[in-house]
């Protein structure tokens, strides 16, 4: 084998870093010239920089030998991709979430994102809270609840605690009817609350009588017929699902009409089926029907119980999950296990439905960007062009939001496909190195929820994370790696 | 001031209606503005809001309402134009660019029949690319300068152990499969293979080479340092060794500015063994001798006049000339020089032309200064500014950190160049001017301007120092050499046909001066 002659055999075909002059006096020669838009490393970070280049260069005694520290990322990455690749979520089941989220109890709230407080929890999440306790007939009302959830009898815990994700507030309380979604290849389950609909609803923080009215209703007459039709389904195949709603224009996040109609059409013979009158029946197509946002709670967990999979792996960069409980944004990382790297949550840039601004918006709030750290998403943007508007307004702007996030993808999807792309598969698990290489935040798409409690969404937008709690990572990954470093 | 307009049947998404409601909002005198489909919630929205809903007839979920309050007439009639146009725009999408590529892996994904990959970052950062690109068993030319030594020793060993190509660092030229890289001329494809350690060498010979009519094979560049003890020749070995397996390749020129002489050595060894005619060009080296099928040369110019003879028989000397020696300009002015012009200013921005003029010119003249660190020349201590006869390269790191190579951008040289026409004792300025892919677009114009505005006349003249400049380019450049050519020399800028050349009569001007 002789490289050199293979080349001068071959046709020439360049990849240009650097100086775009000598792309174009390629182009000009007419030769097949592949122009990149390199960019100074970790955005001139110096200190990022010095990490960078001992991950690189430095080994670490691993198995009773020393072994590049990039290897064994790179080996970590490979495996954690295969996994979330090989990651099968399907819908098993509907129960109420105190029968089968682990360690749930009576007395503990989930709520969305990194760990917090009830004095340091934005307004939806405390009206949500307050809506719960209302729910649960813990409170008979505001004032009563808000001092009940300030005295040591009620707990707060996140979601991602207990393989749980909620959207916006995130809010589960023990009698919350929950999905419960499998993932079969390797067998773990995560749970997520149905979702309530557009609108005064609890997961933006309203509580009054209507919205308790419609939990209670989703409760005794939603979840146990949906719970039997799956009973006469059998298992519903998310992954499936997701696929098709991809290829036909939703991104899994901010649009979720195709998901929710192919959830419809898959569950509606079961339904029909179902022991109960025929106007039961009924309301519950008619309330499916009406919320094109159903399916996002079905999206959730099945990036929850496909992340938690790789979670955990020593040395692996991805990032296991991203959340906001609107006062913080944390991510995780898979080789950081369970520890938590937050910054204030930041604001999104969004359109407004009428009669809103900027000015009634809460910080980036919810658990839902699982999405993104799944493959889907704002990761996913190229799929969906019927809301291009949120990214500039060309079907080729949404293309490029997907192209951007293969630079810190840490793989591509073998399920979820792009038809726009030459169906390439999206880009999959955030490699956190290659975010702080190229200073690239992950794309996120996401709702925007009244700063008030009681209002509801008022808008949709796209959120930048923060880098800091990247950055933070970065740094506590290289410093996990690095306490078996040879030579030092 | 309150109005409601309806559109009967005019879907329109969600999404593109929260857009233009929040372009519309932000109109001056503009208190509210609702556009939104008429569905419930939304017309119980616009109730909410004060609207009066009474006159618009009966609606359904697919009429478009457009509520709009306003401070007066005037402006609402600015509203309703500014929406309609926005809502008749829809389809009408401006082309935009695909996103780039923002590194080398993501490139490779969709393009791996990639097969080189072309570096010129800042150099700090320049060998983490190289080395990504030998992972994936890509070839390699780094164009970048002010790369570690150390870094360049393991990319060269990775490579090696490949079997890949590492053209550099600090490499400016090379041309594969006809394709120039970096800055190259354009240069037929013929017999002719060359390896340089030296860009602007390997451009001089290539380009006198097309001018002969005579092409090459390839051009394989291996950096400034290849040829040193410490990187050992590497890139330049595996580049002869595939010349001389390449069955296209009859002859090789071998190009360097100063070898280390155990590794020459081993180079002119694997060269001799081959038997393929090597033409071998080492700036420090004058001899000009044969032995077997080696054959050393004192200037670029003689190197590639034996190349030439070497694969077509045919002798070019008479091809090329000093040119303009007998020139009467030139005559006329070398006699009105004023006895106080005495000295040499020789501003390059090809190092390895600059070298070849040291060489030739050093050897009679006596000494020269200049900034190229050089065991028989004294060393500038202020290489921004000349004394006595000087020799200045300004692709030196001096004068390039943090901004293009000369050769691209002139403006250090046409400032020097302004400083030495200045100088009452500057008797003879000796400048390269390089063309090619990748190279500045007008050189000649540029110095022509700056001569003009120095000047503040169109032409040298007698008391003036004598200008004398060659051209390094071929007809085919994207430059236009013949016209390049013709600038300098309606500027009363005596043009030689080669580099070698020019130092010639830039020499016999300075002897006469000082005989005269």
């Amino acid at each position: 084998m002789d490289k050199i002659a293979d080349l001068f055999a071959a046709e020439l075909k360049v990849a240009n870093l650097g100086s775009q002059i000598f792309a174009d006096a390629l182009t000009s020669q007419g030769a097949s010239v592949v122009s990149i838009d390199w960019q100074v490393p970790c955005r001139g970070n110096e200190e990022l920089v010095t990490i960078l280049a001992r991950i690189r260069s430095q080994d670490v005694i691993h198995g009773g030998k020393p072994v590049p520290i990039q290897d064994l990322i790179e080996e970590a990455n490979s495996r954690a991709l295969e996994t979330l690749n090989a990651s099968h979520p399907v819908v098993v089941g509907i129960r109420k979430a105190l029968h089968v989220i682990p360690g749930m109890e009576t007395g503990l709230i989930l709520h969305a994102g990194p760990p917090v407080t009830w004095e340091r929890m934005c307004g939806p999440m405390k009206g949500a809270v307050m809506g719960a306790l209302i729910y649960e007939g813990l409170a008979g009302d505001e004032d009563e609840a808000a001092r009940l959830a300030a005295s040591d009898k009620i707990r707060f815990e996140p979601c991602h605690h207990h393989s749980t994700v909620g959207p916006m507030a995130g809010i589960v309380s023990p009698s919350m009817p929950v999905w419960i979604v499998e993932n079969k290849h390797t067998g773990n389950r995560a749970y997520c609350t149905l979702n309530e609909g557009l609108g005064k609803v609890l997961r933006y923080g309203a509580f009054s009588k209507d919205v308790i009215e419609r939990l209670r209703w989703m409760e005794k007459v939603l979840a146990p017929t949906l719970a039997e039709a799956i009973r006469i389904h059998g298992e519903i195949d998310l992954r499936t699902l997701i696929a098709q709603a991809l290829q036909m224009g939703d991104e899994g996040h901010n649009r979720n009409k195709a998901g929710t109609s192919l959830f419809i059409r898959e569950i509606a013979p079961a339904i029909a089926e179902v022991d109960t009158s025929a106007s039961i029946k009924s309301e519950v197509l008619k309330f499916m029907h009406g919320n094109d946002h159903f399916f996002l709670n079905l999206t959730m967990p099945a990036g929850k119980s496909s992340l938690d999979a790789i979670k955990d792996i020593r040395f692996c960069s991805i990032v296991t999950a991203m959340a906001r409980n609107g006062t913080e944004f944390g991510i995780r990382v898979s080789g950081l296990g369970e520890r938590w790297f937050t910054a204030p949550a930041p604001r999104v840039k969004g359109l407004y439905f009428p009669g809103f601004s900027d000015e009634d918006a809460n910080p980036d709030i919810g658990d839902s960007t699982i999405c993104e750290s799944y493959g889907i998403g704002g990761f996913a943007m190229a799929a969906a062009p019927a809301i291009v508007e949120f990214v500039g307004g060309a079907p080729q702007d949404a293309i490029n939001f997907t192209l951007r996030m293969y630079e810190i993808a840490a793989g591509e999807s073998t399920n979820y496909r792009i038809p726009s792309l030459g169906f390439r598969g999206t880009p999959t698990g955030i490699d956190l190195i290659k975010v702080i290489e190229k200073g690239i935040v992950p794309a996120v798409n996401t709702g925007i929820a009244h700063r008030e409690p009681g209002i509801g969404q008022v808008g949709a937008g796209l959120v930048e994370p923060p880098l800091q709690c990247f950055e933070d990572a970065f740094k506590a990954l290289y410093d996990e790696i690095a306490k078996e470093v040879v030579g030092e | 001031m309150k109005d409601i307009v309806v559109r009967k049947s005019s879907y329109l998404d969600s999404v593109s209606l929260m857009r233009i409601s929040k372009q519309a909002a932000a109109l001056d005198g503009v208190t509210n503005v609702i556009v939104a489909m008429a569905t419930d919630t939304n017309l119980m929205m616009i109730c909410e809001a004060g609207f009066d809903l009474s006159s618009a007839g009966s609606l359904t979920p697919s009429d478009l309402i457009i509520a709009v309050d306003a401070v007066d007439g005037e402006t609402l009639k600015r509203v309703h134009s500014l929406i309609l146009r926005e809502i008749e725009s829809k389809g009408h999408v401006e082309h935009r660019q695909a996103l780039r590529p923002q590194s080398l892996e993501t490139a490779l994904k969709p393009y791996p029949e990639i097969n080189l990959v072309l570096i010129s970052v800042p150099g700090k950062f320049a060998a983490h690319e190289a080395s990504k690109a030998l992972r994936h068993d890509k070839h390699v030319m780094i164009f970048s300068n002010n790369v570690a030594l150390d870094d360049e020793k393991n990319l060269k060993a990775i490579a090696e152990h490949k079997g890949l190509l590492v053209m550099g660092p600090d490499c400016g030229t090379a041309i594969i499969n006809g394709i120039g890289l970096g800055f190259a001329n354009s240069v037929p494809r013929g017999r002719i293979g060359i390896v340089a350690a030296s860009g602007t060498g390997a451009q001089e010979v290539s380009s006198i080479l097309a001018r002969l009519g005579v092409g090459i094979s390839q051009l394989i560049g291996t950096g400034g340092r290849d040829l040193s003890r410490s990187i050992g020749g590497v890139t330049t070995r595996m580049g002869l060794d595939a010349l001389i397996r390449d069955e296209t390749t009859d002859a090789i020129v071998l190009i360097s500015k100063l070898p280390d002489d155990e590794v020459a050595g081993a180079i002119l060894e694997i060269a001799k063994r081959s038997g393929k005619p090597t033409i071998i060009y080492f700036a420090s080296s004058q001899e000009r001798r044969s032995e077997a099928n080696l054959h050393f040369t004192p200037t670029l110019t003689e190197t590639a006049l034996k190349a030439a003879q070497v694969v077509t028989g045919k002798d070019f000397t008479s091809r090329l000339s000093t040119g303009d020696e007998t020139n009467e300009h030139f005559q006329s002015l070398l006699e009105a020089l004023p006895a106080s012009r005495i000295y040499l200013r020789g501003l390059f921005t090809g190092g390895t032309l600059a070298q070849e003029a040291l060489f030739i010119i050093g050897p009679s003249l006596g000494n020269i200064n200049t900034n190229m660190h050089l065991t028989d020349f004294s060393l500038l201590k202020d290489p921004t500014t000349s004394l006595d006869h000087t020799v200045i390269d300004l692709g030196d790191d001096v004068f390039t950190r943090g901004r293009p190579h000369p050769m691209i951008d002139q403006t250090f040289r046409l400032a020097r160049l302004h400083k030495e026409l200045s100088d009452p004792q500057t008797a003879v300025i000796l400048l390269d001017v390089v063309l090619g892919y990748g190279c500045n677009t007008d050189p000649a114009g540029e110095i022509v301007a700056t001569i003009r505005s120095h000047l503040g006349k169109d032409r040298l003249g007698e008391g003036d120092p004598v200008l004398i400049a060659s051209v390094c380019g071929t007809p085919g450049d994207p430059q236009n050499y013949e016209l390049q050519k013709q600038k300098l020399k309606a500027a009363g800028i005596i043009v030689a046909e080669t580099n070698a050349f020019a130092c010639e009569l830039a020499l016999s001007a300075l002897m006469r001066k000082g005989n005269g």
